[in-house]
C-alpha cells in the first residue's frame, strides 16, 4: 500500500480530522525531498505539525525557520541551548518546583545526538519520501482504536512515556524514531498554545512499517465493532 | 550493529514493556540493543531478555545504567594478533575496529601482553574502551568495546589536545628503513585516530621525487611508493622543503601527486603549532 | 701479463662483498644485478691467479667493469638527491670505482 492509499483510509476509516503527518529528519540538504521548499514563516516545530495535518502544507524547516529551540535542539536540529539543559529555562517557567528537578526530565528527554539539516513535513497521504515517523492529534477515542491496532498482531502493551514538555518533539517525534515503537503524548504547554492541539486531542508517534497492518486491523474493527 | 535507545527516566515495569517492544520491532533479529536508563528501571528486564531470546548485561555509564541486550546465539568477533611485528596488531585491530559501530564489540588475543598494552594505548585513544582483559590457554586476552571519537571542544590550542601528528623527515630514499619508518609510523598515527602531516626537507624530499620511491623495497614491506600512495589517499598532508628540493634540481612538476611544495614559514608553523606532536626520523 | 693488478683488484672485491652488505642494508635490502656482478666477478678472478691463464683473466677484467657499471646504475638516483646520506655509500663506491683502473692496467701491463 502506498502512503497515499494509507493516509486516505485511516483518515476515512478513524473520521479524522485532517491528516496523519509524515515527518522526516533530513541530516543533510540532499536528504530534503525534490521540490520540497523551506516554510515560509519561522514557526515552532509544533506549528509546522499542524499546518501539515490541518491546511495540507508541505515543506521543511531548517535552523533558520525553527522558531522553539528546544523543539529544534531535540531533533538535531540546533545545539541545545544553556538554559534548557541546566534546567533554568523550565524551572523558571513554572513546571519544576527546583532547577534539579528540572535537569533530571531535560536530562531524560528523548533527544538525538547526531547533527541534522532540516525537518521535512507533509500530510501523510502528500508525503513523497519515506518517513521517520508519522504523527497524528487525535481525540482520545481514536486514540485507543490506534493503539488496538497496533496491537492487534501480537498483542501486549503499549507503554508511553512524556513528561509535560516537548510533546509533539521530543515524544511525538524523537522518541518513535529512535525506539522504533510507538509513543503517546498528552501535548505541552507551548503546542497547546501555540499550534492549536485542541482540549480534547491527544498525540501519538507511530513508525512508519506498522501502518499497513494497523489500517488492515481498523477495517476489522470497524467490521465487527462499527 | 548495535542499536541504542535511551529510555531514561521511565520505571519499571513500563521500561520492560518498551523493551519488549522494541526487541520485538527490531529490523535485524541479529542486532544487539542497548538500552540506557535509569537505576532501578532494570528490575523485569531478565525476564524480557529471556522471553524474546536474548542474555542480558547491565553496566554503569555514570548516572544511568547501560542495559545491553545480546541476541543468544551471537558469537563475539575475534581477531588473534599473535606473531604479528609491530606495528601490525594496531593497524589491524585499527582497521577491523573501524569498520564497527559505536557500541560493538572486537575480541583480540595474543600471546604477548606487550602487544595488548600497545593495543589498548592505541583504541583509548581513539575514544573506545577495554571491557575486560583475561586469558585463554597460552593466549591474553581483550575485549575493546567501541566507542565514539570524542570531539575536542572549546580550546583546541590547549596542549592536552594533540590529536596531530607532524613527521619530520630528512632522510631519504638512500636510508631505507628511515624512509619507510615515515609512512608506518604514520599508518599507526592514522589508525589512532590521529591527522597526519609529513614534512620532507634535505635528503627526505628524494621521497617525493616522481618515480623514486617506486625503486625502495624493504623485504618485510611493499615498496615505498605504495605505503606512501596508501597515506596520501587516506587523508595525510604531504610537504617537501621548497629549498632541499631546489637544491636537488627539483620543481612542484618533479614531485609525485599528492606532494606539494612548502616553505619554510609553512614548516615553523606546523612546529609552533601546540595540537600537533612531533616526532623526527 | 702482470698479474699484482689483478691480486689487487681481488683484494677490493672481497672487500666491496663488506661494504657492499652495509650499503646494501641501507637500501633497503635490494638484491640487484649488482651483487651479482661482485660475485662472479670474485669467482673468475680467483679463477684467473690461481690458472694464470690470460683469457680468464681479460674476462674477469671485463667483469670487474661490470661491477663498476651495475654500482652506479643501482646508486645513481641515490647519490643524485641524498646530500646527507651519500657518504654512508661512499666506502663502497670508494672500492668499486678503483676496479676499472687495475682491471685496464691488468690488461695492458
Amino acid at each position: 500500500m502506498t502512503y497515499e492509499t494509507i493516509g486516505k483510509e485511516l483518515i476515512e476509516i478513524l473520521g479524522l480530522k485532517g491528516s496523519p503527518v509524515a515527518v522526516k529528519l533530513a541530516r543533510t540538504p540532499a536528504d530534503v525531498p525534490a521540490g520540497y521548499e523551506k516554510m515560509a514563516k519561522k514557526e515552532r516545530h509544533c506549528q509546522f505539525v499542524q499546518d501539515a495535518r490541518l491546511k495540507g502544507v508541505t515543506g521543511y524547516a531548517t535552523q533558520a525557520e525553527h522558531l522553539c529551540k528546544g523543539g529544534a535542539a531535540v531533533m538535531g536540529i540546533e545545539p541545545s541551548p544553556d538554559l534548557v539543559a541546566d534546567g533554568t529555562t523550565y524551572q523558571k517557567l513554572g513546571n519544576f518546583k527546583t532547577v534539579e528537578g528540572a535537569v533530571e526530565t531535560v536530562h531524560a528527554i528523548p533527544k538525538l545526538d547526531e547533527t541534522y539539516y532540516a525537518s521535512v513535513y507533509a500530510p501523510l497521504d502528500k508525503a513523497e519520501f519515506e518517513p521517520d515517523v508519522v504523527v497524528f492529534v487525535v481525540t482520545p477515542r481514536q486514540a485507543l482504536r490506534l493503539s488496538q491496532a497496533y496491537l492487534h498482531t501480537s498483542g501486549g502493551r503499549i507503554s508511553s512515556d512524556y513528561s509535560g514538555i516537548q510533546s509533539l518533539c521530543a515524544d511525538a517525534v524523537v522518541a518513535v524514531r529512535q525506539r522504533g515503537v510507538p509513543n503517546m503524548t498528552l501535548g505541552c504547554n507551548g503546542s497547546r498554545k501555540y499550534s492549536g492541539i485542541a482540549e480534547d486531542e491527544v498525540i501519538l508517534g507511530f513508525p512508519p512499517k506498522e501502518l499497513e497492518a494497523m489500517v488492515e486491523a481498523l477495517k476489522t474493527f470497524r467490521q465487527k465493532w462499527g | 550493529m548495535v542499536k541504542t535507545v535511551k529510555a531514561l527516566g521511565i520505571r519499571a515495569p513500563n521500561a520492560g514493556i518498551l523493551a519488549g517492544n522494541v526487541l520485538r520491532s527490531l529490523e535485524d533479529p541479529k542486532e544487539e540493543v542497548r538500552f540506557i536508563v535509569s537505576p532501578g528501571a532494570e528490575a523485569g528486564m531478565d525476564a524480557v531478555a529471556r522471553k524474546y531470546g536474548y542474555s542480558m548485561e547491565v553496566s554503569r555509564l555514570e548516572k544511568d545504567l547501560e542495559i545491553r541486550m545480546i541476541p543468544s546465539g551471537k558469537t563475539l568477533e575475534e581477531i588473534d594478533v599473535t606473531g604479528e611485528t609491530c606495528p601490525g596488531p594496531v593497524i589491524i585491530v585499527g582497521e577491523r575496529l573501524s569498520a564497527l559501530a559505536v557500541g560493538e564489540r572486537l575480541k583480540v588475543k595474543s600471546t604477548s601482553p606487550d602487544t595488548l598494552a600497545d593495543v589498548t594505548v592505541a583504541i583509548t585513544a581513539s575514544g573506545s574502551r577495554i571491557l575486560g582483559e583475561g586469558t585463554e590457554g597460552d593466549r591474553h586476552v581483550i575485549t575493546i568495546e567501541k566507542g565514539e571519537k570524542k570531539e575536542k571542544t572549546g580550546d583546541t590550542l590547549s596542549a592536552a589536545n594533540r590529536d596531530r601528528v607532524l613527521v619530520v623527515q630528512s632522510n631519504g630514499t638512500g636510508n631505507a628503513e628511515r624512509a619507510y619508518a615515515t609512512f608506518i609510523f604514520s599508518k599507526v598515527a592514522v589508525s589512532m585516530g590521529k591527522k597526519v602531516t609529513i614534512f620532507l626537507l634535505m635528503d627526505g624530499v628524494s621521497i617525493a621525487r616522481k618515480g623514486s620511491a617506486a625503486g625502495v623495497k624493504h623485504p618485510a614491506f611493499a615498496p615505498l611508493d605504495q605505503l606512501m600512495d596508501e597515506m596520501i589517499k587516506a587523508g595525510v598532508t604531504m610537504y617537501a622543503c621548497e629549498l632541499s628540493a631546489k637544491f636537488r634540481g627539483m620543481t612542484q612538476e618533479d614531485l609525485a601527486s599528492g606532494v606539494k611544495l612548502a616553505g619554510a614559514a609553512t614548516y615553523i608553523q606546523l612546529l609552533s603549532d601546540p595540537s600537533y606532536a612531533v616526532v623526527n626520523f | 701479463m702482470d698479474m699484482t693488478y689483478q691480486v689487487i683488484a681481488l683484494a677490493i672485491l672481497f672487500g666491496s662483498i663488506v661494504t657492499g652488505f652495509i650499503a646494501f642494508r641501507m637500501q633497503g635490502m635490494k638484491l640487484a644485478p649488482h651483487f651479482g656482478a661482485i660475485i662472479l666477478a670474485l669467482i673468475v678472478t680467483l679463477a684467473a691467479l690461481i690458472t694464470g691463464i690470460s683469457a680468464i683473466a681479460v674476462v674477469a677484467a671485463f667483469l670487474q667493469v661490470i661491477v663498476t657499471f651495475t654500482a652506479y646504475t643501482q646508486i645513481y638516483k641515490i647519490l643524485r638527491d641524498n646530500f646527507q646520506t651519500a657518504p654512508g655509500y661512499s666506502a663502497h663506491l670508494a672500492l668499486v670505482t678503483m676496479l676499472p683502473v687495475l682491471a685496464i692496467a691488468g690488461l695492458l701491463m
